[in-house]
């Protein structure tokens, strides 16, 4: 076979071949105008092709015919080419299209009535002694003017191609491969016009390599999903068509060689021959084709599918989560070469999905996917993976906020795949498109999404596992850990760092079992929560937070010296005083705390000491006067640890006796009170330790008037609404002066409820019946009794008698109607011997100018 | 991609789940949206300086909190900060104001922010009523990119000029007048040129007034009696064509033309107050069951018909919305103080009649905020159309507000005002909105003139004439109710003196001088007959 007849034959039969699959993939695949314009141009190259291989085969109705038909294809390139691009640029100008359809019509009319092609015939030709055949035509003048109008016609494009990438129609990038490719195309036709070069088809070799860039520019501008286009079936036809192709021109070429030899054949036999060369020829051939394409298609799935088994393989035994999701991220990114994607893992706490990990370590997102987010609504209701289009399409989507629009455009999200076990949803996977152009494959995203399914399962168990692993050690109530953790940190750490600094504060609520007492323990558990709460706030990602006792949190704080553990305890100590701890106001007047710090190595040396010392350092902030914190001293704490209570004692005596030299009406009233009061709940069969706090009580319980002014206190005539309420206060105060006796703490629940009412109608928290402290019942019939029964500013002393009526007489409303029954039994039965109180046995009280005396 | 080149693509199914595809939810569907965009906007909201003074300072953390925090608001409570128009008391930058005339409120003018994801969702609502004008059927629908779109509507600052800017670069149409030319024009020629143009070039779209289309569908038919003058040469082919063929059916059976003889419209946008009494006439004409949409500057488009034509549905993701019954709604008139209870969409009984009350979305300005429209629920789901959301008809303005025909709205502050110029000595009126028989709507004036006066019960065209003078030189609107519609919008009647007194003596509840209640007017005008022995009014 000689090249020239290769050339011939080959270059047009492969762009015959060539166009076709292409034709094919473009009617194969989602259509839109530029796809069905694009499609016209194809067709126009393609009938170029053909009309051209069966003039050179000279079949009917003759070469003439074919010829012209292949100029009438020839004039249709550059015209589809023109509607392609003014489609794919946007510069659609309807009166252009129509004066360049006119034109090409108008054309084409004169090629049919034979004005471009006047002859044309196959002449037979030897060279080197073998016969060949060569197109021989003659053109028409009109035929001079048309290939000058394809020649403007083909700048025109090229000129329309230049202005949409100047004026950034489509991005220049994608723009470029069609204006190389016309450009090509160009310049295949003016060489076509060299005689030397012209009667070898150039123009179809050139024609071939402009189809691919207009494919390629396609394809980079997503009009068209080649992975979605080039299934198995179509390549393979593609390639079959070729193969049939080459096998015909080859079974032709052997046929003519033997040609002497067939000639004595039978026609029946010339047609065997050419069967069994054929069969001989086409089914090795045909085997290698199937095999390329089976081993190209199963290549990516097969791997696809063993990264898939591999995964699942490794880590359906891990329990760490850790390893889990850096191992379904790699495979993620092995399977989309995409290094973007996310994952979020629910957060049993909020239910809200948190940013966990992403492919790059570095590439965080700072948002979080909220509960409500559509997102989680979509995949509780569905399985379906989110594509990009989807949110702006589906109404389920319009739920979506601004910002979290916001942020999956600034994250150029692509698509969400779910991680659900059991219904369940654990987690949700935000894959990133690649850059504005590229997409991933819809087969990519579904194994992506059958690893996630998988994924779900183990990530579940590893949470579940955590979730169990962390239970063990947290505090179920405050979230923080436990005291069994804080033993093993405090072990390790002062253990570990045995040369570095490491800090411990003690925080210990200030009289928190009188707050339980006053408020329940309700009231306690949310104030717990509260602080522990501050104290995560307050500490962030620092040291470790544990609850070291009922009312203590401990903080162990590695590498923190005494100044940073000390700034860091006052701030915590400033967030809980300045902020609400308790469910109401007038409980969480009650919540301070006190801190002790101890810092190793320089003040301890093993986890024991650090523990004491920090409790010594709290110990002294509790009976230094509470809501304060200290850091250990050696030489103050040791020694401060004795005698507080001696001292104590001494203060309440020394109180007492200044309110009652305050008040000399009052003067020894408390002391009446204790006695009375000790001995209701003597009788009524209390404690010994009850009856302790009840005396103690008694004696404190008025202390509060040190703070009503003297003009109230000792007022002569009838209180104000105004010195009424001012003198009710004296219970508060109380309370507050209370708080710095540590030793005393015990007795507030008491003294603030000596002023309440069996009917509920007292103050300050107007409590009814048996939720009034038992201490205060006591106490308050003992005030009563003592009142009525002693001189006053505004009043002379009533009778014992009077006093005992009136006690009975308010029973069940004002005062405990056993422990009434119980006082006036004392009293009328002379078991308790009432002392005199009289004005007239103290010193006389100062006079208001406007009395008399 | 936009609107045309998904048309272009005969993308169909995907542009009706776009666009209407909330039409498929079912209530809670709809409340998810309600509820979690409510939450987004207090979000931006409570940041923002009018948030904090609408809602006291507080920050509501559920609905529930904000409907029990938020007290119902009026024009009144934003006019100090929105009508200097300052960006930065607002939940986000506004991208552009828009205006309405604000009768017998403090200042001449309303005026209301518009962000930028609310004008996108104007857009999307714009389209969505597109789809539904020219469908019939559920999932089919018959817009093309560039058709014919006549809009009869008022341009910018209204709400309705934004229309032309929302859809640019989304869905090209072909306005009729340009938006450039009809910007020039006032509202009368506007219409005018661009149904001369539509003549010309066919019309496929049509958004107008419904009052407004009515009429010119009126003019369109006597004209062609009177056989007007037409320039023939304007007219494209196919337009003379179906000129000339509808002309000549019309002589042979010697009825009036109709528009619907000459146009092909595929779809008809209606709005206005009272578009219930007008679509059957604008169907008639045209020969296509109109759309009616609802909307209002605070609030935008918040309702369309669907497919059916056959009530209004709420858009999901516009307004949070809330509704007061009537009964709620007449306790609260008679007594300021008393707080109306609302309900939320999916809690609303069919048959019932509710004031609208919204909170604008997406960073809007207004927090349960009375729109002054009643609404009635005709139904909670339309099953034979697989709706399962509530059908609403638009009733009225609420009582004390006489709107007409979505021209002008009468208070009894406008009333007043005239009488008080008028110097007639009108002793005690109340004034009533009805239609007349051609469904057009006017306002029934009942007065009773002071003994001094020199008018008898006989004068009642020259009263009529000297009220409808200051009608017409305090509210411009007015003017152009005779003018442009064709309607007569004032009757009066003179009752006997006393007649109104004596029936307040004999209630309890407040007598309202605008729209009072049915009972009300006829027990009045029973009293009014007695003392006239069986004359009772003119």
């Amino acid at each position: 076979m000689l090249i020239r007849d290769i050339i011939y034959w080959g270059i047009p039969s492969l762009a015959l071949g060539i166009n076709l699959v292409l034709f094919l993939i473009l009617v194969l695949s989602k259509k839109d105008s530029h796809i069905r314009s694009f499609m016209m141009f194809v067709l126009s190259m393609t009938a170029w092709a053909a009309t051209s291989l069966l003039m050179k085969l000279q079949l009917q109705p003759g070469v003439l015919f074919w010829n012209r038909m292949m100029v009438s294809s020839i004039t249709l390139v550059p015209y589809f080419a023109y509607i392609f691009i003014s489609n794919f640029t946007g510069q659609i100008k309807k009166t252009a299209i129509a004066f360049w359809t006119l034109v090409i019509l108008t054309m084409n009319i004169l090629n049919g009535m034979g004005y471009l092609i006047t002859e044309a015939a196959m002449v037979p030709v030897i060279i080197n002694g073998t016969t060949t055949y060569e197109l021989q035509y003659s053109l028409g003048i009109p035929a001079y003017f048309a290939f000058g109008t394809i020649f403007i016609l083909l700048s025109v494009c090229m000129l329309m191609m230049r202005k949409a990438i100047r004026y950034g129609n489509k991005s220049s990038n994608r723009l470029k491969p069609i204006l190389t490719g016309l450009f090509i195309l160009y310049v295949g036709f003016a060489i076509n016009l060299l005689p030397a070069i012209g009667k070898y088809p150039v123009d179809f070799a050139f024609g071939i390599v402009t189809s691919f860039f207009m494919m390629y520019a396609i394809y980079k501008t997503r009009v068209i999903e080649l992975k979605f286009v080039i299934t198995r079936a179509v390549v393979f036809t593609g390639l079959l068509t070729l193969l049939v192709t080459i096998t015909v021109f080859i079974v032709n070429q052997i046929m003519s060689t033997f040609g002497n030899f067939m000639s004595g054949m039978s026609r029946e036999g010339q047609i065997l021959v050419s069967t069994l060369v054929s069969i001989l020829m086409f089914l090795p051939l045909f085997n290698i084709v199937q095999r390329l394409v089976e081993n190209y298609f199963y290549k990516v799935e097969n791997q696809h599918n063993n990264m898939i088994k591999l995964f699942t393989m490794t880590v359906s035994n891990n329990l760490n989560l850790e390893n889990i999701t850096e191992e379904l991220l790699k495979v993620v990114h092995e399977i989309t070469n995409n290094d973007r994607a996310f994952l979020f893992l629910k957060n049993d706490e909020t239910e809200d999905y948190d940013y966990y990990a992403s492919i790059k370590k570095l590439d965080k997102l700072s948002f979080n996917i909220q509960k409500s987010h559509p997102f989680v609504r979509w995949f509780k209701q569905f399985d379906d993976i989110i594509y990009e289009q989807y949110v702006d399409v589906h109404p389920f989507f319009k739920t979506m906020w601004d910002n979290e629009r916001q942020e999956l455009i600034l994250m150029r999200f692509e698509a969400a795949i779910p991680l659900k076990y059991n219904g369940a949803l654990t987690g949700i996977l935000l894959i990133s498109s690649k850059d504005s152009t590229t997409r991933l494959a819809e087969t990519e995203l579904n194994h992506v999404a059958t690893l996630c399914a998988t994924a779900a399962i183990t990530i579940s168990n590893a949470s579940m596992y955590e979730k169990t692993k962390r239970e063990a050690v947290m505090d179920g109530l405050t979230n923080v850990y436990n005291r069994r953790y804080f033993m093993e940190q405090i072990a390790k750490h002062t253990t570990n760092l045995r040369n570095q600094t490491v800090s411990l504060i003690i925080l210990n609520i200030d009289m928190f079992s009188v707050f339980n007492d006053l408020y329940g323990h309700y009231a306690g558990d949310h104030a717990l929560i509260k602080i522990a709460d501050a104290i995560k706030f307050v500490c962030g990602s620092q040291g470790v937070i544990c609850r070291f006792g009922e009312d203590t949190f401990a903080i162990i704080l590695p590498y923190v010296d005494s100044k940073g553990a000390y700034e860091l305890s006052e701030k915590i100590r400033l967030r809980i005083t300045n902020q609400s701890m308790a469910q109401n106001e007038d409980a969480n007047r009650f919540v301070t705390i006190s801190a002790g710090i101890c810092v190793a190595p320089t003040l301890a040396f093993d986890e024991k000491d650090i523990v004491a010392k920090a409790n010594l350092a709290l110990h002294a902030a509790k009976t230094n006067g509470k809501n304060q914190s200290l850091i250990y001293n050696p030489e103050q704490h040791d020694a401060r640890h004795n005698g507080d209570e001696e001292m104590n004692m001494a203060t309440i005596y020394a109180l007492t006796a200044a309110i009652d030299a305050k008040d000399h009406y009052t003067f020894g009233h408390s002391q009446r009170v204790a006695r009375y009061a000790v001995a209701i709940a003597e009788e009524a069969g209390a404690a010994k330790d009850e009856v302790e706090l009840i005396r103690q009580a008694s004696l404190l319980h008025d202390i509060g008037k040190i703070g009503i002014p003297e003009n109230i206190l000792t007022k002569y005539t009838k209180l104000t609404d105004e010195e009424y309420d001012t003198m009710k206060k004296h219970v508060d105060m109380s309370i507050t002066i209370i708080k710095y006796l540590p030793s005393f703490s015990h007795v507030i629940p008491a003294v603030i409820g000596h002023h309440e009412r069996w009917d509920g109608t007292g103050y300050p928290r107007k409590i009814s019946g048996e939720n009034i402290p038992f201490a205060a019942r006591c106490i308050a019939i003992a005030d009563a009794f003592d009142a009525i029964t002693s001189d006053r500013h505004y009043k002379s002393y009533l009778s014992v008698d009077y006093a005992v009526d009136e006690i009975e007489r308010y029973a069940g409303k004002q005062f405990d109607p056993k422990l009434a029954s119980i006082f006036v039994k004392l009293v009328r039965s002379g078991k308790l011997i009432i002392e005199p109180s009289r004005a007239s046995n103290y010193p006389p009280p100062i006079q208001p100018p406007n009395m008399k005396a | 991609m936009n609107m045309d080149q998904l048309l272009k693509e005969k993308r169909y199914d995907e542009i009706w789940q776009k666009y209407c595809g909330f039409l498929d939810f079912s209530i809670d569907d709809f409340m998810e949206i309600q509820n979690r965009l409510l939450m987004e906007q207090i979000d931006m909201y409570a940041k923002c300086e009018l948030g904090k003074k609408i809602m006291g300072g507080k920050v509501p953390h559920t609905v529930d909190e904000f409907r029990r925090i938020v007290p119902l608001t009026s024009y009144e409570d934003y006019a100090d900060m929105l009508l200097p128009k300052n960006k930065d008391i607002l939940p986000s930058d506004p991208l552009v104001w828009i205006q309405t005339t604000w009768e017998g409120g403090k200042s001449p003018i309303k005026v209301a922010p518009y962000t930028k994801t609310m004008i996108n969702h104007h857009r999307d609502i714009a389209l969505t009523c597109f789809i539904l004008a020219t469908s019939t059927e559920k999932g089919k629908f018959n817009l093309k990119p560039n058709m014919n779109f006549l809009n009869g509507m008022a341009p910018l600052p209204y709400l309705t000029g934004l229309l032309p800017y929302t859809i640019q670069g989304e869905y090209s149409v072909n306005f009729m007048p340009s938006i450039e030319e009809g910007n020039k024009m006032g509202f009368g020629e506007r219409n005018k040129a661009g149904f001369k143009q539509g003549m010309q070039r066919g019309i496929d779209l049509f958004y107008g007034l419904s009052s407004v289309i009515v009429r010119m569908s009126e003019s369109f038919s006597d004209g062609s009696k009177s056989g007007g003058k037409l320039d023939l040469l304007s007219f494209r082919l196919p337009m003379l064509n179906k000129l000339i063929r509808a002309k000549f059916r019309s002589k042979m059976s010697k009825q009036p033309m109709l528009p619907k003889d000459v146009f092909d419209l595929k779809g008809f946008i209606c709005a206005g107050t009272d578009s219930s009494h007008f679509k059957k006439k604008i169907e008639y004409y045209w020969g296509v069951k109109p759309l009616e949409i609802f909307g209002g500057t605070e609030a935008t488009c918040i309702a369309a018909e669907s497919w059916t034509k056959s009530g209004l549905i709420l858009f999901p993701n516009v307004c949070f919305y809330e509704f007061i019954p009537m009964s709620e709604f007449y306790k609260n008139l008679e007594n300021p103080k008393h707080k109306p209870k609302t309900y939320l969409v999916n809690e609303l009984k069919a048959d019932e009649y509710y004031e609208i009350v919204i909170t604008t979305l997406k960073g809007g300005a207004f927090a349960r905020y009375r729109l002054g429209d009643v609404f009635k629920c005709e139904s909670l789901t339309r099953e034979q159309d697989g709706i399962m959301l509530p059908h609403f008809k638009y009733v009225d303005r609420i009582a004390p507000v006489i709107d007409l025909a979505g021209f002008t709205r009468i208070t009894e502050g406008t009333i007043s005002e005239v009488i008080k110029l008028s110097k007639l000595d009108i002793h005690d009126w109340f004034a009533v909105k009805r239609y007349d028989s051609l469904e057009r709507p006017y306002v029934d004036m009942y007065v009773e003139l002071d003994h001094k006066s020199g008018f008898g019960m006989d004068n009642v065209d020259l009263i009529r004439d000297q009220l409808e003078i200051y009608f017409r030189y305090i509210d411009e609107d007015y003017k152009n109710l005779k003018k442009m519609l064709g309607i007569d919008p004032l009757q009066v009647h003179i009752l006997p003196y006393g007649s109104i007194e004596r029936y307040r003596r004999t209630i309890k509840h407040t007598l309202f001088k605008v729209n009072p209640n049915y009972f009300d007017v006829t027990e009045i005008l029973k009293i009014a007959t007695t003392n006239k022995g069986g004359e009772p009014y003119c």
